[in-house]
């Protein structure tokens, strides 16, 4: 009997070799947030694009339609120059000529303490990425979507969310920071890039506006444990449960993210 | 917290055997816990509904706080039948969700095409997007929508026979 439970998850695993990682199943999980709500956009009417890591633009014509996933440790953003087989993104804007902004998958962004911080999901203006593919490096401040994404099998616990809070508390720059960080005044939300005097990018007075004024959610595939909520509306931070294809708490976790950004940004 | 019952060993060590190992960590640890008393969904939608107006509940109650209920064991025979659902429902719930990404990276793909005239669009599309995956050692897997679709139909026969199994236990 149990002779055939191996054979069948051998015959799985052998079409999906990524399930023999330990985190195979948690990219996996990422991934699927993260196309799902570039396509939320696209029923909104955005432009959508799939993007290689050299800022080239995947067309279905091409002969290499390869999407990667980041390997390894997280980093920051790789060099253009290395080429298009680091992470993917995904890039989107409005129409032509608008703002154009990118989806990020486990990057790390530097804190105000100066250690990283890794955000599962991230929307960024596009700004931010095309200055760091020039060489390299990690962005500092924080994203205007984060979502943490969490495979576990476990109820979500309050430490849990105590830690997304702690991490979004580091990447936060508000206007009191500014002469203890190392970047001229007005100080912006988010580096590098320059977005002049837009309101929208501009760093806050409190830590308050700045949850408000961004959209972060935990998107878990179980639960949350009891209590586990309890500080998520203070800290502007959505709980969403019980993620999975077909799901739907995962079709409204993909439309809340999509209405916010089409509600909020520039 | 439960003790993990013997009659379990050899589908643990099934796992380890298929590099699946870490679905048989997830396992234990689940069956270590327990039941966890969880939000409801009602709950967790409030929430979000409350964080979207940008509205501020009372954040001190009087009230004493409510203890977290405690956590119910899943002990004896009843951890072989939870963890054939459990593996079952892991593997098939990634399945699925690999499946929906491919489905979902080729609507980008493919709807750039519908934004070109229709003169440039290229010979018939028959492939989509590949997807690599690089693994904690800079391996990397890759996995097309074919493959995600083999590991579908395979899904029948690893519930099939994970019930069998738990059923001669």
């Amino acid at each position: 009997m149990i002779n055939n439970v191996q054979s069948a998850i051998n015959a799985i695993l052998g079409s999906v070799a990524t399930l023999r990682s330990a985190s195979g199943a948690g990219r996996i999980f990422e991934l699927f947030i993260m196309t799902g709500v570039a396509n939320g956009l696209q029923n909104r009417g955005f432009e959508v694009w799939l993007q290689r890591s050299d800022g080239s633009r995947i067309s279905p014509s091409d002969p290499d339609r390869r999407f990667f996933q980041r390997g390894g440790a997280p980093t920051g953003v790789p060099s253009a120059s290395l080429g298009p087989q680091n992470a993917s993104v995904i890039g989107f804007r409005r129409a032509s000529g608008a703002a154009e902004w990118e989806i990020w998958n486990g990057i790390q962004f530097q804190g105000r303490s100066g250690a990283n911080d890794e955000i599962d999901i991230a929307v960024v203006p596009r700004e931010v990425g095309i200055q760091l593919r020039q060489s390299g490096g990690l962005p500092s401040g924080r994203p205007r979507v984060a979502i943490e994404c969490k495979d576990a099998g476990q109820a979500g616990s309050v430490d849990e969310m105590r830690a997304f809070v702690a991490r979004l508390y580091d990447l936060t720059m508000l206007r009191w920071h500014q002469p203890y960080l190392p970047f001229p005044a007005p100080l912006q939300a988010i580096y590098p890039g320059n977005f002049g005097a837009a309101p929208f990018y501009a760093a806050r007075a409190t830590y308050r506006q700045e949850n408000q004024g961004t959209f972060n959610a935990i998107a878990r595939r179980t639960g949350f444990a009891f209590g586990a909520a309890a500080m998520t509306n203070y800290y502007a931070i959505e709980p969403h449960s019980f993620i999975t294809a077909g799901s739907n708490q995962a079709a409204s976790l993909m439309d809340a993210v999509a209405e916010w950004i089409d509600k909020e940004l520039p | 917290m439960a003790t993990i019952d013997h009659r379990l060993l050899p589908l643990i060590d099934v796992l380890a055997a298929t590099e699946a190992d870490w679905i048989a960590f997830e396992m234990i640890e689940e069956l270590r816990v327990g039941r966890v008393p969880e939000e409801t969904a009602e709950d967790l939608q409030n929430v979000q509904l409350l964080v979207r107006s940008r509205k501020s509940e009372k954040r001190w109650s009087e009230e004493p706080a409510t203890p977290s209920p405690g956590a119910e064991p899943i002990t004896g025979v009843e951890q072989i039948h939870w963890a054939a659902n459990y593996v079952t429902k892991r593997v098939s719930d990634v399945v699925a969700m690999l499946d929906a990404t491919f489905k979902q990276l080729d609507t980008i793909l493919f709807a750039e095409v519908l934004l070109e005239p229709r003169d440039t669009i290229s010979p018939p599309l028959t492939n989509g997007i590949t997807l690599v995956v690089q693994a904690d050692q800079e391996e990397q897997a890759s996995v097309d929508r074919e493959n995600a679709a083999i590991a579908q139909t395979m899904l029948p026969t690893l519930r099939g026979a994970l019930v069998n199994w738990a059923d001669s236990v």
